[in-house]
C-alpha cells in the first residue's frame, strides 16, 4: 500500500513542489503518491483529506498574508474542514505545516484545540524583519512523542526565512499547556521559549517555522562547517519525513 | 450601503501603541450593529495579542492625551492590497458572505502635542489630520469611497492636417506622447485623408516610444567619418548571430519577451533583465514591486510561458548620506533605497521566487533618477506534448484573452514618459502598487493551462498595456481586432484609449483556440484568476479597434511598426572626463597615508560596504534549489560572488546547475565607455568562471541605461554622450566575440536625467553616468563541487591572471579616485581579450581536477579588497608577499580585469603550479590563522576591519 500524500497550493502558497518532493526525496517512488491539490479544491472537497495519510500545508504567503499571516486560509479551513480535519488526525493522519503553513495551523488552533480558545499565536519577529539564515535548533524531549521525530535526537540545521515567525503565549497556563519539539539554539526572534515549532497533543500534527524541505541535501547548507557535518545534517533532515511514511506504512491502511 | 470603521493596532516591537491599520468597511443590505462586529473580533483580528476596535471613538481617545490624528489612505484608484484581503476574510463569515462589500484601507496615527507627522507619499496617498478636541468623528469614520471621477466617454478625433511643425511639436508634448518633430510630421502624413483617433495616436506613441522602439539603438550614427546602421544590429545582434552556429544551445535571442538558452537536456532556461527607473523615483516601494513584478511576466510570457526560478537586482542610488540640499520633489536617497528594497523585498518573497544575486551601488549622480534593475531567470520544458514550448503558436481566429487584474488609470503613459526626463509636470499616474497574490494565482493558473496546450501563445502586459501586448501578438497572425468594451475595469469611467494603453499590472494576453476557450474559462475560474475574451486575432493587415458598436481605431501593422522613420544621429568622444558634481561644490580629497587606513576608507564606502542586513530580508532559497546564495556562514557571513541554482528542484537529473552574476561599473565610463565594457562584462564572466562554471556555456544580457544622448537645449554634450555609448558597444561587441559568450537579451532605457531646480531657486540637471550593466548566465556541471572565496589556513594563496611586468607600476581604477587625492592611468593596458578567454578554459579545467581550495574575482578595490573578503569567513589572516619589482599600491589597489584570487591545498600546490605559468600566476603567501593581514610595517585585524565593514549602512 503506498503512502499518499496530500499537498495543498495555489491562493499565495509557494512551497508546493519542493514539499511534495521531500517526500520523493526519501522514498521510493513505488512507496508514496504525492498529490498536490488547489487549495480552491480541496475545500470544496475537505473529505478528500481522508483518502490521504500526510496532508501538507506549504511555506508561501497564502492570500497576500496582508493581515496577520495565515489568517485567511485557517478561517476559509475552519469553516469547511474542522471535522474532517479531526476525524484525519483521530484515525492515524500526519499534519505538517512549514512556514506559512504553522500560520496556518496556529490561526486554525490546533495546537491548544481546535475547539477551544485560542491561546498562542506567530507575531512579527522582534527586530521586525523577514529574515533568511540557517538556524540551528534543538530536538526536545517533547518531541520523542511524536511519529514525526520517531529516534531523533541531537539538532538540525535549517533556514528560517519569516518575518512573522515569533511564538506567543497568552499566559503561564497557555505557555505550559504547549508541546514544542524544537528550540532555536540562539533567539533569533524573540520567541517564547525560544520555540522554533509546535505538536499538538496527540504529537501528530507538526508546525514550524524553519523549512525543512529546503534542507535535504548537504549542497544546499551554507554554514561554515565541515561537508562531513552537513551530510549528517541533511540525513537527519530527511528522517523527519522518512518517519512520517513509517508511521504510516506501519500502520497500514487503518482508515481508508 | 452602510459604512463601518475597523482599526486594528499594529505593535511592533518597540513601538507605541498610537498606529493603527484602518479599513473602511461599506457593505449592502441591513445595518450591522457595532456589537455584531464586535462578534467577528476573532475572525477579523488574534485574540492572542491584537485588540480591535469598531468605530473608535476620537472623544475617549482624547482623554489618552493624544492631540491630534492622522489618517493616511490610498488614494482613488490606487491597489489597494490589504483592502482585498480583508474583504476576502469578510466574506467567509455568514454576516457577510452574500453581501456587496466595498473595502479602503489606510493607516491612522494618534499624535501627541508637538508630535511630527507620519511620513507618506503624496503621489500614492491622501493624509487628513484631524485636531482633538472635537474631531469630526462623522467624518472619520464615513471616509468617503472616491474614483477617480467618471469622465464623459467619448474618442476623440485629432486633425492633425494643416498644423505646423511647432504646433505639432507643441500637441505631443501637452499630451504626454514623447512624440518628435518627424514622427509627428510622419504621422501627420500618414493620415492626410482623415483625422486620426485618440486612440490610434496614442497606439503610436506607446508603440514608438524609445521605451518600446530602441529607436536610439535602431539610429543611422555618424562616428568617426563613418555611418554606424543600427548600433543594435551592428553591435549587440551581428556578433550574437556570428556564433549561433557555434553556440547551438542559443536557441532563442532577441525575438521573444527573453533569451533561451539549450544548456540541459529537458529544459530551457530563459532570462531577462529590465529597468524600472522613473517609477522608482516617484514611489520607490510600488517602482520597485512592478518592477519585479514586471520583469516576472516577461518570464511568464516567454515561450508558451515559462517558470519564474530566480531573481536579480542591482540597484544604483544617490549617496545614503547625502545632506547636500536635494532639488525639489526628489526624495533623499535613502528614502528611495529603503522603498525600493521593500519592493525587491515583496516581489521575490510574496511570489515564491528566490532573490539569489544583486548589487547595490551609490554615486551622487543616480540621486535624480535611481537605476532599479530587476531580472528573472525561467525554466521552460522542450516539448509540452510535443509541441515546441520555445516557439509561438498564434493563428488567425485564435481569441485575444486577457488574464489577470482589471484595468484602471494607474500606469497610463508609462512608457512615454519613461522617454522623457523627470520634471514637475511627470504625471502621477504613473505610479502603480503591484499585487503579488494576484499574479502569483495568474502564474499557477498559466503553468495549468499551458501543460493542457489550452492556450496556443502567450505575452505579457508591461509598457503600453493591451495595445502594445495585442500589437506584438497581432504581427504574427497579421491582423487582430479588439473589442475594449470587454475589458473589466476596476472603476467605470476610463476613455477607450485609456483601457487600451493602460499599464495597470498583473495581465497576461493568451491566444485561445476557440473550441479551448470554454475549458481556459473554466479553469481560470476555478483557480480565482479572470479571463475575459477582448478579441480576436485576424489576417486583415491591420489592427482594428472596437469600443461598444463603433470603430474607434483602424491601423496599418505595417505603418505602426515599420512606419517609425529612423533617426539621423551624430556621436562625437571628447576624450575622458573629470567628475562632475551636481552639488556646486566638490568634495575635498585625502592624500593616500597608511594601508590600513586606505582599506578602511574602502570598507566603508557604501558600494563596498557589506549589504547583508539588507539582503537577508530577501529569500534566497525558497523552491530549495539554491545552491550558492548570496551568503556562506552566519557570524561572521562572508558574501559569495554568483547565484547557483540546482536544475534538480526543476526537473534537472542529476548535480547540474545554472549560475547568475552581473557586472557593472559605471565609474569607468568617465574613462571611457569602451573600459567600462570590457570591466563589466568581464567581471559577470569571471564571478561564474570563479565558481567552477564552463566558459563555453555562458550566455551574456545587457542592460544599457544612459543619460540622453539626443541633442536639445538642455543637452550641450549629447554627442559626447552618444559617443560614449557607440564605444560601449564596440568593446562589448569584441568581447562577445573573442569570448564567444552570444548576448541573448537585452534592454536599454535612455532618459536617465532629471531637470529640476534647487531650493535656491537656481536650476540643476543631474544625469546619470552611463552604465552598463552585464548579466551572465552559466551552466555549472556540478553543484556539488561549487569553488566559494573562502580560505581555509595553511592553503597557499596567489593572484592568477595574466601579469606582465608593466603592469602594476601606476595606479589604474576607480574606486580610490573617489576617496583620494590620485590619478588612474587613462587606458586599460594589459588586458587581452583572447589570452584571457583561454585562460578562463584553462581555469575551469583547474575546478574540474580539483586544484581549487577558493576562488574570489577581484573587483572594486582590487586585490587586497579581494584579500579580506577571502579571508573573512573563516576569520583567518595571512602575511602579504608583494613582489619587489610591483609599485605597492598599484599591486593592491588596481582594478584591471581578468583577474581571479585563489588558494590551493598544499597538497595541491604542485599540480597547480604546473598547470598555471609563472606569467599567469603570483604566490601572495600562506593562508594563516592569525586573523590579520600583515604588510610591510602594518597589521591590519580582519574581525576590526569585518565589524567595520558590516555597519556602514
Amino acid at each position: 500500500m503506498r503512502t499518499s500524500i496530500l499537498v495543498i497550493y495555489g491562493d499565495g502558497i509557494n512551497c508546493e513542489r519542493e514539499t511534495a518532493r521531500a517526500f520523493e526525496t526519501v522514498s521510493a517512488p513505488d512507496q508514496i503518491v504525492t498529490h498536490l491539490m488547489h487549495v480552491n479544491e480541496f475545500l470544496k472537497k475537505p473529505e478528500v483529506l481522508l483518502e490521504h495519510q500526510i496532508f501538507c500545508i506549504p511555506g508561501g504567503f497564502s492570500f497576500g498574508d496582508e493581515l496577520r499571516s495565515g489568517k485567511i486560509l485557517a478561517e476559509k479551513m475552519r469553516t469547511s474542514m474542522t471535522t474532517v480535519f479531526e476525524k484525519f488526525t483521530k484515525t492515524g493522519g500526519l499534519t505538517l505545516g512549514v512556514c506559512n503553513g504553522f500560520q496556518v495551523l496556529i490561526q486554525l488552533g490546533v495546537f491548544t484545540g481546535i475547539r477551544e480558545l485560542r491561546t498562542v499565536t506567530l507575531a512579527t519577529n522582534d527586530h521586525g524583519k523577514f529574515l533568511d539564515r540557517w538556524v540551528e535548533v534543538k530536538i526536545t524531549k517533547e518531541a520523542e512523542k511524536s511519529p514525526w521525530f520517531k529516534g531523533m535526537t541531537g539538532t538540525l540545521k535549517l533556514p528560517m526565512r519569516h518575518k512573522e515567525g515569533r511564538i506567543v503565549v497568552q499566559d503561564e497556563k497557555a505557555a505550559s499547556a504547549l508541546h514544542i519539539p524544537l528550540q532555536y539554539l540562539e533567539d533569533v526572534n524573540g520567541a517564547h521559549s525560544r520555540a522554533a515549532g509546535l505538536l499538538d497533543a496527540s504529537g501528530q500534527i507538526l508546525g514550524l517555522m524553519p523549512h525543512p524541505e529546503a534542507a535535504l541535501h548537504s549542497f544546499l547548507n551554507p554554514l561554515a562547517i565541515s561537508t562531513e557535518a552537513k551530510e549528517k545534517n541533511a540525513m537527519l533532515v530527511r528522517t523527519l519525513f522518512q518517519n512520517a511514511l513509517q508511521f504510516q506504512q506501519a500502520k497500514g491502511t487503518l482508515h481508508t | 450601503m452602510n459604512q463601518t470603521l475597523i482599526a486594528l493596532p499594529l505593535r511592533h516591537a518597540n513601538e507605541h501603541e498610537n498606529h493603527f491599520q484602518a479599513f473602511w468597511v461599506r457593505y449592502s443590505g441591513s445595518p450591522i450593529s457595532d456589537q455584531e462586529f464586535l462578534n467577528l473580533s476573532s475572525l477579523l483580528s488574534d485574540r492572542v495579542d491584537q485588540d480591535f476596535w469598531i468605530n473608535p471613538n476620537a472623544k475617549n481617545l482624547h482623554s489618552l492625551s493624544y492631540s491630534s490624528l492622522q489618517v493616511v489612505s490610498f488614494r482613488p484608484g490606487v491597489t489597494d492590497n490589504p483592502a482585498s484581503s480583508f474583504k476576502e476574510l469578510l466574506h467567509i463569515h455568514p454576516l457577510l458572505q452574500s453581501r456587496a462589500l466595498q473595502v479602503h484601507s489606510g493607516e491612522i496615527y494618534f499624535l501627541k502635542e508637538g508630535a511630527k507627522q507620519a511620513h507618506y507619499n503624496p503621489l500614492i496617498h491622501d493624509s487628513k489630520t484631524y485636531h482633538f478636541p472635537s474631531p469630526n468623528q462623522a467624518e472619520l469614520q464615513n471616509k468617503v469611497f472616491s474614483y477617480p471621477s467618471p469622465q464623459e466617454i467619448q474618442v476623440e478625433k485629432i486633425d492633425l492636417r494643416g498644423l505646423n511643425p511647432a504646433q505639432l511639436v507643441d500637441l505631443s508634448k501637452k499630451r504626454f506622447w514623447a512624440l518628435s518633430e518627424v514622427e509627428m510630421l510622419v504621422i501627420q502624413n500618414h493620415f492626410h485623408e482623415r483625422s486620426v483617433s485618440d486612440v490610434e495616436i496614442e497606439v503610436l506613441a506607446q508603440t514608438w516610444s524609445e521605451h518600446c522602439k530602441h529607436k536610439i539603438f535602431a539610429a543611422n550614427i555618424e562616428y568617426e567619418g563613418k555611418t554606424i546602421k543600427s548600433l543594435f544590429k551592428t553591435f549587440i545582434e551581428k556578433p550574437t548571430h556570428d556564433l549561433q552556429e557555434k553556440k547551438k544551445w542559443a536557441i532563442s535571442v532577441f525575438k521573444d519577451n527573453a533569451g533561451i538558452v539549450r544548456f540541459h537536456d529537458d529544459f530551457d532556461l530563459c532570462i531577462k533583465v529590465e529597468t524600472h527607473n522613473s517609477p522608482s523615483a516617484l514611489d520607490p516601494y510600488g517602482g520597485a514591486l512592478t518592477g519585479i513584478l514586471g520583469v516576472n511576466r516577461d518570464i511568464m510570457g516567454t515561450g508558451l510561458g515559462a517558470r519564474p526560478i530566480a531573481n536579480t537586482n542591482v540597484l544604483l542610488f544617490g549617496l545614503p548620506n547625502e545632506t547636500g540640499p536635494l532639488p525639489k520633489g526628489l526624495l533623499h536617497p535613502m528614502e528611495i533605497f529603503t522603498g525600493v528594497h521593500r519592493g525587491i523585498q515583496d516581489g521575490g518573497n510574496k511570489s515564491g521566487i528566490p532573490t539569489i544575486n544583486g548589487a547595490i551601488h551609490f554615486d551622487e549622480s543616480f540621486s535624480g533618477k535611481p537605476l532599479v534593475f530587476c531580472g528573472t531567470v525561467g525554466v521552460l520544458p522542450h516539448t509540452i506534448q510535443g509541441i515546441e514550448s520555445a516557439s509561438k503558436g498564434q493563428v488567425p481566429g485564435d481569441l485575444i484573452v486577457m488574464v489577470g487584474g482589471a484595468v484602471g488609470l494607474d500606469g497610463i503613459h508609462g512608457a512615454t514618459s519613461s522617454s522623457l526626463a523627470l520634471d514637475h509636470t511627470t504625471p502621477s499616474s504613473m505610479v502603480q502598487i503591484g499585487d503579488p497574490l494576484t499574479q502569483k494565482r495568474v502564474l499557477d493558473f498559466m503553468m495549468e493551462a499551458r501543460d493542457q496546450l489550452l492556450y496556443s501563445s502567450v505575452t505579457d502586459n508591461g509598457a503600453g498595456g493591451l495595445s502594445s501586448s495585442v500589437g506584438e501578438m497581432a504581427e504574427q497572425t497579421g491582423g487582430a481586432k479588439v473589442f475594449l468594451h470587454e475589458v473589466p475595469l476596476k472603476y467605470p469611467g476610463l476613455l477607450p484609449w485609456q483601457i487600451f494603453v493602460s499599464e495597470s499590472q498583473e495581465r497576461m494576453t493568451l491566444a485561445v483556440p476557440k473550441e479551448k476557450i470554454e475549458k481556459l474559462k473554466a479553469l481560470a475560474d476555478s483557480r480565482g484568476v479572470a479571463a475575459s475574451v477582448v478579441g480576436e486575432f485576424t489576417q486583415s493587415g491591420q489592427l482594428e479597434i472596437f469600443y461598444q458598436n463603433e470603430l474607434v481605431g483602424n491601423l496599418s501593422l505595417e505603418f505602426l511598426h515599420h512606419g517609425l522613420p529612423k533617426m539621423n544621429l551624430k556621436a562625437k568622444w571628447n576624450g575622458p572626463e573629470t567628475r562632475k558634481t551636481w552639488k556646486k561644490v566638490a568634495a575635498k580629497k585625502a592624500a593616500l597615508s597608511t594601508i590600513q587606513h586606505t582599506l578602511e576608507t574602502l570598507a566603508r564606502d557604501p558600494s563596498l560596504a557589506s549589504k547583508e542586513k539588507w539582503v537577508r530580508q530577501y529569500d534566497h532559497e525558497v523552491q530549495a534549489g539554491t545552491a550558492l546564495k548570496p551568503f556562506e556562514g552566519i557570524s561572521p557571513a562572508a558574501p559569495n560572488d554568483s547565484g547557483i541554482i540546482w536544475m534538480g528542484a526543476h526537473g534537472g537529473k542529476g548535480f547540474e546547475g545554472a549560475g547568475v552574476a552581473s557586472g557593472l561599473c559605471p565609474d569607468f565610463s568617465l574613462l571611457d565607455g569602451g573600459i567600462m565594457a570590457l570591466i563589466a562584462a568581464d567581471e559577470a564572466v569571471r564571478n561564474l568562471i570563479v565558481t567552477g562554471i564552463d566558459p563555453d556555456k555562458i550566455a551574456l544580457i545587457d542592460n544599457f541605461c544612459w543619460p540622453d544622448p539626443l541633442p536639445g537645449p538642455t543637452n550641450p554634450d549629447a554627442e559626447h554622450k552618444l559617443a560614449q555609448l557607440v564605444r560601449t558597444c564596440e568593446q562589448l561587441s569584441e568581447l562577445v566575440k573573442t569570448y564567444e559568450m552570444p548576448l541573448i537579451s537585452g534592454k536599454d532605457s535612455m532618459k536617465n536625467d532629471f531637470i529640476g531646480a534647487l531650493p535656491s531657486g537656481e536650476s540643476v540637471k543631474i544625469s546619470v553616468l552611463p552604465t552598463l550593466l552585464v548579466t551572465a548566465l552559466g551552466y555549472h556541471p556540478d553543484v556539488r563541487k561549487i569553488v566559494k572565496p573562502h580560505a581555509e589556513a595553511g592553503n597557499h594563496m596567489y593572484l592568477l591572471g595574466l601579469h606582465s611586468s608593466g603592469q602594476y607600476l601606476r595606479y589604474f581604477g576607480a574606486t580610490l579616485q573617489k576617496h583620494f587625492d590620485i590619478e588612474s592611468a587613462q587606458k586599460l593596458e594589459n588586458f587581452n581579450l583572447k589570452a584571457t578567454r583561454e585562460f578562463y578554459q584553462k581555469f575551469y579545467q583547474a575546478t574540474r581536477n580539483t586544484l581549487i581550495a577558493s576562488a574570489h574575482d577581484l573587483s572594486e578595490g582590487g586585490l587586497l579588497f579581494a584579500v579580506f573578503e577571502s579571508l573573512m569567513l573563516n576569520q583567518v589572516g595571512i602575511k602579504l608577499a608583494v613582489p619587489p619589482e610591483h609599485h605597492l599600491t598599484s599591486f593592491l589597489f588596481n582594478e584591471n580585469p581578468g583577474r581571479i584570487l585563489v588558494s590551493v591545498k598544499p597538497s595541491q600546490v604542485s599540480a597547480f603550479e604546473s598547470h598555471f605559468s609563472v606569467n599567469e600566476r603570483i604566490f601572495i603567501g600562506e593562508v594563516n590563522s592569525s586573523a590579520t593581514i600583515e604588510l610591510k610595517d602594518e597589521k591590519i585585524s580582519i574581525a576590526a576591519l569585518t565589524h567595520l565593514w558590516r555597519n556602514v549602512i
